[in-house]
């Protein structure tokens, strides 16, 4: 498997106020080709930082991402060069919850199409992706003579996922995709997203706070909490064998699938906090319904349970031992 | 036919709305009951009517809203022969209503022990009492310590503790029915399990009933006892929670419960409704969900579907047969 994203000891840091607001604090991991991602946590916790960092939207206060040949922060003379800038843009493309804002209203849905194809200079304009495109996520031609104020939610997605196609990408990431959407739209919309990995031969991160619509597309999941990796692990490990207290809370505060379910739930306390003033030891302490002493005062390392599983959690230490 | 047991009973209610469009007929004739003591969900997909009814129930008009027909009836009495001003005493101490943001029903000058308390002296309760019990308000839906959160501005506080205090000033005057709107839309599913938590313990507590707006069907399963599945404007199935989930008769139903993934749907295609609801504007002859059923044939499209019951606590409005 062949890693096109390293992550290492990333971090991303606002001032507010006087204080330091560590949105993303020392993350490392790595995404292999082909797979889909999944990040998780609750509001707050700093998905959306994250992948706007690995996008080089934002400038990381700390470490770095390597994507493919690149290294972000990318250097002053690489930024310099509109080759490398554009051949970036081409291969990294993101799909957002609210697609109306991101096309134009003023515009015609096939003006944006088209100007997306023409910057990265697609064969005759364009048209024949275009098309190819449009019947691959279902849409009729008709819609690019139409401006976006008149598409429902559900086609506004689609034709965001058309657009983050064009240019062929390696990479697609997807924050929230289907959160703004119906139960039956979403449906639509996650099918596309699914198949996309295969027929286009991508690479996907799908962040979202919904465990059942990550438990449903990914393959690997990293749930996060105040901008930190709580575990990590292929979807049936984490989904059948949750080990940190925090991601057991998570699950455990799902809504039942049906009135029959039988449910022993363990319900969390508090909110998240804000991401100020992190305490010294594990960030979940505060929360924590298996918390000991130590865990107020020293942060618990990432321990490796499997060769795919970790977890940052003293209580996991001890049944895995220091490796 | 209302039942005795019911606390609510609308009938045949019609809700229609001046829009920059023309005249959108957002609720269509519906019937639906809630049981004293009871949690009743009103599940459906975005503008299929769901707070229109429920505002049609607290009537809380706007302008550009027009009750066609129908009847409301609370304990009985016909809601729509009442005044104004016999509606404004009921609100509150007999039906009161909660949204999913709590910010805009907040304002955000005053501390939310003031409006707490303003709540409670605006239905005739002393100023001293009216402290009191606010406090202990607040305590009964866990914003602690209740005493020192009273003197705390809106912004000051969490998503899910504003919704906490919208539901303690809800509840202050004890109503009979409280109509939840999305209340936990956008809050964090923790969050969530706890207001859900808060609510149940509320209706046990307080014997009070619950209407339960949602287009999530995991908070139906979660805690309603019954549920109504509303459909462009019209009730297209309602009855026990447990029924409807073991063997939904409606094709909507059906169809959108087969649409939500869940453990097991991992690396499958999801079951998918074709086209979108209908135009609301539109005169609709037959069954509303006939260009999209599966099973439509002609007789669908020309009559309205008359109801069926397949169990005293179970109907649907479909021409199949069961
Ligand atoms: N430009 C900014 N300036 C200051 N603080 C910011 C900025 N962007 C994000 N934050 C803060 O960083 C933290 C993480 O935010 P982020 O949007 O990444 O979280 P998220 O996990 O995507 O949440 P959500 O589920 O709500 O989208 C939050 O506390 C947020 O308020
Ligand atoms: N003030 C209004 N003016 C015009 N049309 C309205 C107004 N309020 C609602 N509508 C229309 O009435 C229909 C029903 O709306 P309603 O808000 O009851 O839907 P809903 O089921 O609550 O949807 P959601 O899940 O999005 O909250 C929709 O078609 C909507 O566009
Ligand atoms: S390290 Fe301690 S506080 Fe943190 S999750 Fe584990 S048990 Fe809880
Ligand atoms: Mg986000
Ligand atoms: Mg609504």
């Amino acid at each position: 498997m062949g890693i096109i994203f390293s992550v290492k000891k990333l971090a991303k840091y606002f001032p507010v106020g006087g204080k330091t607001l560590k949105a993303v604090d020392c993350l490392t991991f790595e995404i292999y080709e082909r797979e889909v991602y999944g990040v998780v946590g609750e509001s707050g916790s700093g998905k959306s930082t994250l992948g706007r960092c690995m996008l080089n939207l934002v400038e990381p206060t700390a470490g770095e991402v390597i994507f493919g040949d690149e290294i972000m922060p990318m250097s002053e003379l690489a930024r310099k060069s509109p080759a490398r800038m554009k051949s970036l843009r081409r291969d990294m493309q993101v799909v957002f919850q609210n697609p109306n804002s991101s096309f134009n209203p003023k515009m015609t849905i096939g003006r944006a199409l088209y100007n997306a194809a023409s910057f990265f200079g697609l064969k005759g304009g364009g048209r024949d992706r275009i098309h190819e495109l449009l019947d691959y996520v279902n849409l009729d031609r008709s819609v690019l003579s139409r401006y976006s104020n008149a598409l429902s939610g559900g086609e506004m997605q689609r034709l965001a996922i058309v657009r983050a196609l064009i240019p062929s990408p390696r990479f697609v990431m997807a924050d929230e995709p289907v959160s703004a959407l119906d139960v039956s739209v979403q449906a639509q919309i996650l099918n596309i997203l699914g198949e996309m990995k295969n027929r286009f031969g991508l690479t996907m991160m799908f962040i979202s706070h919904e465990l059942t619509v990550v438990e449903h597309i990914c393959d690997r999941i990293m749930v996060m909490y105040l901008g930190a990796m709580m575990e990590l692990g292929p979807v049936e490990e984490l989904f059948g064998n949750p080990l940190h207290p925090y991601t057991r809370a998570l699950l455990d505060s799902r809504p039942k699938t049906s009135p029959d379910e039988k449910k022993t739930r363990e319900m969390l306390e508090g909110e998240i906090p804000g991401a100020v003033d992190i305490p010294a030891g594990c960030r979940f302490f505060s929360r924590c319904p298996d918390a000991v002493r130590e865990c107020g005062e020293i942060p618990p390392e990432l321990y490796k349970v499997t060769d795919f599983h970790f977890v940052a959690c003293h209580l996991v230490r001890d049944t895995v031992g220091n490796n | 036919m209302t039942s005795a047991n019911d606390l609510i009973s609308i009938r045949n209610l019609q809700v229609s709305l001046m829009s920059a469009r023309g005249l959108v007929h957002a609720v269509r004739g519906i019937d639906l009951d809630v049981q004293r003591g009871e949690i009743h969900g009103v599940v459906g997909e975005s503008g299929c009517g769901k707070t229109v009814t429920a505002k049609s129930i607290m009537r809380l008009y706007d302008e550009n809203i027009m009750l066609s027909g129908g009847h409301i009836f609370f304990e009985g009495y016909d809601m729509f022969s009442l005044s104004e001003r016999e509606i404004q005493a009921l609100r509150g101490s007999e039906v009161s209503m909660i949204f999913q943001d709590p910010m805009t029903a907040l304002n955000p000058l005053y501390t939310i022990g003031y409006q707490l308390e303003e709540t409670l002296t605006n239905k005739g309760v002393k100023k001293m009492e009216a402290a009191a019990r606010a406090v202990k308000l607040l305590e009964d839906v866990g914003v602690n310590p209740p005493e020192s959160r009273k003197s705390q501005y809106p912004f000051e506080m969490s998503g899910g503790m504003l919704q906490r205090v919208m539901i303690a000033m809800a509840i202050s005057c004890n109503p009979k029915l409280l109509i939840a709107d999305e209340p936990t839309t956008s809050l964090d599913v923790t969050v969530q399990a706890q207001i859900l938590d808060l609510l149940t313990r509320l209706r046990d507590g307080r014997y009070m009933s619950i209407l339960m707006i949602t287009h999530n069907f995991g908070i139906v399963a979660e805690i309603c006892d019954r549920v109504s599945v509303m459909y462009a404007g019209g009730i297209v199935e309602s009855g026990d929670v447990r029924e409807i989930f073991r063997d939904p008769r409606h094709p909507y139903t059906s169809d959108l419960i087969k649409s939500i993934p869940r453990s097991g749907t991992r690396g499958t295609l999801l079951a998918t409704i074709p086209g979108t609801p209908p135009d609301l504007l539109r005169e609709i002859n037959g069954c509303a969900y006939a260009p999209r059923c599966r099973y439509a044939s002609g007789v669908c499209a020309e009559a309205p579907p008359p109801p069926r019951s397949i169990s005293e606590s179970h109907s649907y409005a479909c021409v199949r047969g069961t």
